[in-house]
């Protein structure tokens, strides 16, 4: 029913284009096709009803045709309706001169081969001239007839009779032809300027109608691609066939021998508009398949440059016409690279010596917001019409339209697609980076030039079209850059010297305007983005001549810039707009490594400066404090006579001990927190723990004893008989570093026991069987939760720190470590409902004999 | 004279008793060692203000046993300006307002910060040192007054 009803509106267009002399009845059914029905009940008349047969004929031809050429068989029934047996419908060239065939029609084998006609010289183009009907009975004895190329003989004629008509706003004449000898009568010539006068609407119908069915099935062939493909990369991938299904389409609409389209991939070759297909049967003789917007290609590099339709009435015209074309296309070359008269005979079979039919060519670019995105063009119709009119042209364009919108709206959904993988790209190997910059932060000595490289592997993996990179850091004493870092295969071409050479270049910074767009962006903190390096106005490094584009990025932290990040493309891809953003993430990147290593690097050098300066402070404290000790050791153990005086001075003396052990104690707790600190391994120099060392632990005692207030009447006892065990079991010591640990705990004991109690100092064997040494005493609870704590470095209770200032929390944290390098442990028991607690020290001991 | 020294290390209290009674002639000496003792004799000698007062600065809290929990100004200032919070506590009653004291630390002037410039008029900052000289010039000349 659909056919119908297009039908229905078809038959009332072309009716309602008849001219007014012919009015619609509604009783006349109009057979359409022979497979479709009725318009409408309507009849058509005119001034004598045999003249309404052929009328209503030649509409139902007309209705029936859906190719330009159905025009041959309006024709054929023009002819039919006088008795003819052939008819030609002759249009005047552009030229003006001469006549070309526009459609012709011959009864059974007969063939004109005749395509042009002397405008002036011929009966045909006399008609023309004076606007009359001319009429020629016997073309033997009519001088008007051109009889040059023997066309009249070959084709038998004997008369013929010509009308003049407009058609498509040009002049022209029809013209039927009889090879017997049966003049036309003045019926005839009366039914004939009839029939003519309707062909400008008949071809005009057939045009239409074809434009129509054309422009639907490109759209099918379209919306099929659009909707078939399982993604929009197959889409693309598939392309050449559906464009090759657009070329056939406008191949059999045009009757065209070749219709190519070249197309450009803006993402992957900008510039290239390459062949995406063609119907020329010679497609590997196809002698370019690319080409650029540039009309010194020709044909379709004019189109190209100038964004606009081509038309050519006759290519083999083409030197002949040039100054007439050139007024409408300027700079309009042709290069005929398809050798195409001798082409289109070869392919077509017209032996040499017979006319050609005009080679008529037309072209339009594919556009897509006013881009132009490729071209379509279309030549040598291989039925007549010969000729591509105004029409086909606009029709043409609608196509190329129609193509450039959907070509336009894949790459844009591929664009988008790519950008999404981009990002996802991106985000993970920024994951790994990161994670590799946090492997080089905890090693000694990072490798910011590995971290430079990885983020380069990265830039050229992520960024399309990126090839070559580095990063240039920037040397504020010589106000230049430097490479630092580099990445690409471009950088190892050329021999170890030249590679040296360029590896060893340098980019001043200073002087204006800037000599290298390193130094703009070191004199402005702005990105810098040179899509196209051959443009004058951009200066660019020659570093690497092949340079297309570059993306220089500044690489900083807080307002200060440390270098650049140079991106480089050198094949056809062009960046794509978020190349710029990734440039800059990256680069911001780069600047927070930058910043986060050198913090590293100067926080490990003033590490290293602070544990020397610990080092040399305690040197120079314990010499002379080891010094005194000994002095007032051997003063004491001086034979004084037993009065007042001396036991005042021995007091004194004691109390001179004991501060320069406790100074002692602290100056070689801040060696060992050095060490530690440093990452130095504690190595005890072990021996054997002889049972003597109670006597060091009683001077210990002693030590702090002497130092206590007597008012806290605070007591410290040793037991001698635990350490007897020492006689027969083997424990391996380093007895500085015991002592140390010793005083340590004497220590904590002084300061956290409550008044009038005793801290005791015992040792022995455990019931598993380790040689202990236990400080207990009664004061300040340690609770369960506080006992793992209380051996991290720096910790403090609260209660602790109320009883003395005194204190930075090292002590237990160092007592851990000295006992853990004997292969031993310190282990607290928590206080007791009795207020006591207890600090075991326990070795590893073996019996001994 | 009464010269009262608040100082948690016995040892030094104790030189510096024996130094200022041989040097300063009728001298007596009280010691206190901690801040929370130092607030309790602040509230039990109202009236009677000593001749000086000898502060450190870096003082305990308080005994091991004592019990007594450190309030929220202690916990937050810390040990490190005890002597300076019970200067200020000192000024703030109106007997003791004009009591010269000497501000006796082993902290330098530097490491008091502005904390130093805070400090009444009627108050000396005097570093420890192993001469006692210094401080027995100054005792005497406050004790002068």
């Amino acid at each position: 029913m659909a056919g119908i009803r297009r039908s229905q509106i078809e038959a009332r267009y072309l009716l309602g284009r008849l001219p007014d002399r012919y009015c619609i009845l509604p009783s006349l059914l109009v057979t359409v096709d022979a497979s479709f029905a009725i318009i409408s009940s309507m009849t058509i008349t005119g001034k004598a009803s045999s003249l309404s047969r052929d009328v209503v004929e030649l509409v139902t031809v007309a209705l029936s045709q859906e190719r330009r050429s159905g025009l041959a068989e309006i024709l054929r029934a023009v002819a039919e309706a006088v008795g003819a047996m052939g008819c030609i419908l002759w249009q005047e060239t552009p030229a003006a001169n001469q006549l070309f065939v526009l459609a012709d029609w011959w009864l059974g084998s007969v063939r004109s081969y005749r395509h042009n006609l002397s405008l002036e010289n011929s009966a045909t183009g006399q008609a023309i001239l004076h606007q009359t009907v001319v009429v020629v009975n016997d073309v033997n004895t009519d001088s008007r007839v051109d009889r040059h190329d023997g066309f009249v003989e070959r084709a038998g004629i004997f008369c013929f009779c010509s009308i003049p008509l407009k058609i498509a706003g040009k002049r022209g004449a029809l013209a039927l032809y009889r090879t017997v000898p049966q003049p036309f009568e003045e019926q005839d010539l009366s039914r004939l300027s009839e029939l003519a006068s309707l062909l400008p609407s008949l071809y005009q119908t057939i045009v239409d109608r074809m434009s129509y069915q054309l422009v639907g099935a490109i759209s099918k062939i379209l919306q099929r691609a659009d909707r078939s493909a399982p993604s929009n990369r197959a889409r693309l991938r598939t392309f050449r066939t559906t464009a090759q299904a657009l070329c056939d389409c406008l191949a059999g609409a045009f009757d065209a021998l070749e219709v190519s389209l070249f197309i450009e991939d803006s993402l992957l070759e900008p510039g290239v508009f390459r062949l995406a297909a063609t119907t020329w049967p010679e497609r590997k003789k196809f002698a370019k398949l690319t080409y650029a917007a540039n009309a010194d290609e020709g044909l379709t590099g004019w189109i190209l440059e100038n964004h606009k339709p081509l038309r050519i009435f006759d290519l083999a015209h083409f030197e002949r016409e040039r100054h007439l074309l050139r007024s409408h296309y300027p700079r309009l070359i042709w290069k005929d690279s398809l050798r195409i008269e001798s082409s289109v005979r070869r392919i077509l079979g017209v032996p040499p010596d017979k006319g050609l039919q005009p080679l008529s060519f037309m072209g339009a670019p594919v556009l897509s917001g006013g881009k132009v995105v490729g071209v379509i063009r279309c030549c040598t119709a291989t039925q007549s019409p010969f000729f591509y009119g105004e029409q086909e042209v606009q029709l043409l364009e609608l196509v190329a339209d129609q193509i450039g919108q959907i070509w336009s709206r894949w790459l844009q959904q591929r664009e988008i697609e790519e950008e999404i993988r981009t990002w996802e790209r991106l985000a993970d190997s920024m994951r790994e980076l990161n994670h590799f910059v946090e492997q080089q932060a905890g090693i000694k000595a990072p490798n910011e030039t590995l971290v430079f490289h990885k983020a380069l592997e990265i830039t050229n993996q992520v960024i399309p079209g990126a090839e070559i990179s580095d990063v240039r850091l920037l040397n504020e004493q010589a106000n230049e850059l430097y490479f630092e870092a580099t990445c690409g295969h471009a950088w190892q071409e050329g021999t170890p010297a030249e590679i040296a050479s360029r590896r060893g270049r340098r980019f001043p910074v200073t002087g204006y305007p800037p000599n290298s767009a390193g130094a703009y962006v070191v004199q402005t903190g702005q990105l810098y983005l040179n899509p196209d390096t051959s443009s004058p106005k951009y200066h660019y490094s020659k570093t690497f001549q092949s340079t297309r584009r570059i993306i220089v990025a500044p690489i900083s932290v807080a307002g200060k810039l440390f270098g650049v990040l140079d991106i480089r493309g050198t094949g056809n891809r062009e960046f794509p707009r978020y190349a710029t953003k990734i440039a800059e993430i990256l680069s911001q990147q780069l600047g927070l490594y930058h910043y986060l290593l050198k913090t590293f690097a100067e926080l490990e050098s003033f590490r290293r400066n602070q544990a020397q300066t610990f080092e040399d402070f305690t040197h120079q404290l314990r010499s002379p404090i080891l010094q005194v000790h000994a002095r007032s050791q051997a003063c004491l153990r001086l034979a004084l006579p037993e009065t007042s005086a001396s036991e005042n001075l021995r007091t004194q003396l004691r109390a001179v001990r004991g501060l320069t052990a406790k100074a002692k104690t602290v100056s070689q707790s801040l060696s060992l927190f050095a060490d530690l600190a440093a990452g130095k391994p504690l190595r005890p120099t072990l021996m054997r723990l002889s049972a003597d060392f109670v006597k060091t632990v009683i001077e210990a005692a002693d030590d702090h004893q002497c130092t206590l207030d007597p008012d806290r009447q605070l007591h410290f006892q040793v037991d001698r008989e635990g350490f007897e065990t020492l006689k027969t079991v083997d424990v391996a010591a380093d007895t500085s570093l015991l002592l140390q640990v010793v005083n340590n705990l004497l220590d904590n004991a002084a300061k956290y026991s409550f008044s009038k109690t005793v801290v005791k100092v015992y040792a022995g064997i455990t019931a598993s069987g380790r040689f202990h040494i236990t400080v207990m005493n009664n004061g300040l609870a340690l609770r369960k939760e506080e006992i793992r704590r209380c051996l991290e470095r720096g910790w403090r209770g609260q209660g602790a720190k109320e009883v003395t200032g005194e204190g930075s929390g090292i002590g237990l944290w160092i007592v851990d470590y000295i006992m853990k390098a004997h292969q031993g442990e310190i282990l607290i028991i928590p206080t007791t409902a009795e207020r006591w607690t207890e600090a075991k020290l326990l070795f590893p001991a073996v019996y001994v004999k | 004279m009464r010269v009262l020294i608040v100082e948690d290390d016995y040892l030094q209290a104790d030189w510096l008793g024996e130094i200022l009674r041989e040097q300063l002639e009728g001298v007596e000496i009280e010691h206190i060692r901690s801040e929370q003792k130092f607030y309790d004799w602040l509230e039990s000698s109202k009236g009677s203000p000593p001749d000086l007062i000898i502060l450190d600065v870096m003082l305990r809290w308080t005994d091991p046993g004592s019990g007594i929990s450190a309030p929220e100004e202690v916990r937050t200032g810390g040990y490190y300006r005890a002597g300076l919070r019970c200067e200020k506590l000192l000024r703030q009653l109106e007997e003791s307002r004009s009591t010269p004291v000497i501000l006796y630390t082993v902290l330098e002037a530097l490491d008091l910060g502005d904390d130093i410039d805070k400090i009444s008029a009627k108050s000396a900052y005097l570093g420890k040192s192993s001469d006692p000289s210094p401080l027995v010039e100054i005792a005497r000349r406050l004790l002068r007054r």
